[in-house]
C-alpha cells in the first residue's frame, strides 16, 4: 500500500511538473538572441556604436557592469549594456502606449564569455513589446530587423 | 576688386607679416571647419560621444580662435580680426533666422524631431538619459549659435570679398549637408529625413534660406560699410 501510494506521489510530481514545464513553454519567454565577434571586447564594443549609428538608433546610455561589479571584488574581462533608440520611434511609442517605457530604451549586452571570446546579445525586441501589449507588438517585430542587422554588422 | 577694402597684410607689411597673417586665416578656417556642427555628425556615426568631442576638439578650436582674435587685433591684421567680429554678430543672426523657421516647423507642423539646442545640450552633458535641465539646456544653445558662427565664419573667409549672393548657394549646402549627414538618420528621421516625410526637408531647407538670407544681408551691409572681410590666398 506505501508502495501505491508512493508511486502515484511521483506521478503526480512529475505531472506538476510536466505542467510548469508546458506553462513556461506555451508563454514563451523572450527569445535571447546572442553572436559570438572576432575582434576584442573594445573594437566589438566599437563596432557596435558604429552599427547602431548605421542603423538610425543611437546609443542613449550604458552600463558598465565590469566596472560596477568591481567594486564587489569580481573581476570580469568585460560587461557592458548599451541602451539603444531614437527620438522619432521613443515619441511613437510612448504615444501608442506610455507603457512601452518598460522596455526602450532597448538593450544589447557585450561581454566577454568563460572561453574569452566577446559575445553581443540581446531580447528579441518583439517579444519585450508583445509583453507589454499587442499593439506594440507590431512596432517590435520592425524592431527585430533593425537589431538583427546591428548584430550581424558588429560581429562581422 | 576696391583697394580701399584690402586688408592691410600685416602692421609691418613685410612679407614676414603677410605669410604669418595667411596663416592665422588658414587656421581659422581649420578651426571653425572641426569644431562646429561636423562635430554633431562625427557624434551620431558613433565614432564618439558629443560630451568627448567637444572637450578634445571644439574647446581647443574655439581656443584658437579667441586667441587668433587677440593677436589680429594687437598685430594689426584688421581684415581678419573684422572677420571674426563680423562672423560672430551675423553669425548670431543667421541663427536666430534659422531658429525662427525651425521653431515654427517644430510647434506648428510637427515637421521636426524635436528641438535641436536641447537635444544637443543632453548629449554635450551625457543626460540624454535623465533629460535636459537649465545647464544642458544653456550649453545646447550655446553650441547651436556657436555652430552658425563658425558656418558664417567659414562662408566669410573663403568667400567674403566675392558677391555676397553666394550665401544662399552656401546656405543650401549647408543644409543639404544636415540632411544627409547622420544625424537626421540617427535622430530616427531617416537618410534626408525621408521617415517623417518630405516636410522634414522643407523645413530645414528654409531655415537654411533664411540662414542664407541673413548671411546675404550681413555680408552685403559689411561690404558697403568697407569693413575689410579678410581675402583668401589667390584673392588677393
Amino acid at each position: 500500500m506505501r508502495k501505491m501510494v508512493g508511486s502515484f506521489r511521483g506521478v503526480v510530481m512529475a505531472l506538476a511538473l510536466l505542467l510548469v514545464v508546458g506553462m513556461a513553454s506555451a508563454q514563451g519567454g523572450p527569445q535571447f538572441l546572442h553572436a559570438t565577434s572576432s575582434a576584442s571586447f573594445d573594437a566589438t564594443v566599437s563596432s557596435l556604436k558604429k552599427a547602431v549609428a548605421s542603423n538610425g538608433m543611437m546609443v542613449l546610455g550604458n552600463l558598465n557592469q565590469k566596472g560596477a561589479l568591481s567594486t564587489t571584488g569580481l573581476n570580469l574581462q568585460g560587461a557592458e549594456s548599451f541602451f539603444i533608440g531614437n527620438p522619432v520611434a521613443g515619441k511613437k511609442l510612448f504615444e501608442m502606449d506610455a507603457a512601452a517605457g518598460a522596455v526602450i530604451p532597448l538593450r544589447m549586452y557585450v561581454w566577454v564569455d568563460a572561453n574569452g571570446k566577446t559575445e553581443i546579445g540581446y531580447f528579441q525586441p518583439s517579444d519585450l513589446f508583445a509583453g507589454v501589449s499587442p499593439e506594440l507588438a507590431k512596432a517590435g517585430a520592425k524592431m527585430d530587423g533593425v537589431f538583427a542587422k546591428i548584430l550581424s554588422a558588429a560581429t562581422q | 576688386m576696391d583697394g580701399s577694402r584690402r586688408s592691410r597684410p600685416a602692421s609691418d607689411g613685410t612679407m614676414v607679416g603677410l605669410v604669418a597673417e595667411r596663416l592665422a586665416r588658414l587656421l581659422a578656417l581649420v578651426a571653425a571647419g572641426v569644431s562646429g556642427a561636423v562635430l554633431f555628425a562625427v557624434s551620431e556615426a558613433g565614432y564618439a560621444s558629443l560630451a568627448r568631442l567637444a572637450v578634445e576638439v571644439a574647446l581647443p578650436a574655439v581656443g584658437v580662435l579667441v586667441a587668433i582674435g587677440v593677436v589680429a587685433a594687437i598685430v594689426g591684421w584688421r581684415g581678419l580680426w573684422r572677420t571674426l567680429l563680423v562672423g560672430l554678430v551675423v553669425g548670431i543672426a543667421a541663427t536666430a533666422g534659422l531658429e525662427l523657421v525651425r521653431v515654427v516647423g517644430f510647434r506648428a507642423f510637427h515637421s521636426m524631431p524635436g528641438s535641436m539646442p536641447m537635444l544637443m545640450g543632453v548629449l554635450l552633458t551625457n543626460r540624454i538619459m535623465v533629460g535636459p535641465d537649465l545647464a544642458s539646456n544653456l550649453l545646447g544653445w550655446a553650441d547651436h549659435v556657436y555652430n552658425g558662427m563658425a558656418f558664417v565664419l567659414i562662408y566669410l573667409l573663403l568667400f567674403g570679398r566675392r558677391q555676397p549672393w553666394l550665401a544662399f548657394p552656401y546656405a543650401l549646402l549647408v543644409g543639404t549637408g544636415f540632411l544627409v549627414s547622420p544625424v537626421p538618420k540617427a535622430l530616427g528621421a531617416g537618410f534626408f529625413g525621408a521617415a517623417l516625410g518630405a516636410e522634414f526637408a522643407v523645413t530645414v531647407y528654409l531655415a537654411h534660406v533664411l540662414f542664407g538670407t541673413v548671411l546675404f544681408l550681413g555680408a552685403r551691409r559689411a561690404r558697403r560699410l568697407g569693413v575689410p572681410l579678410a581675402p583668401v590666398p589667390g584673392d588677393d
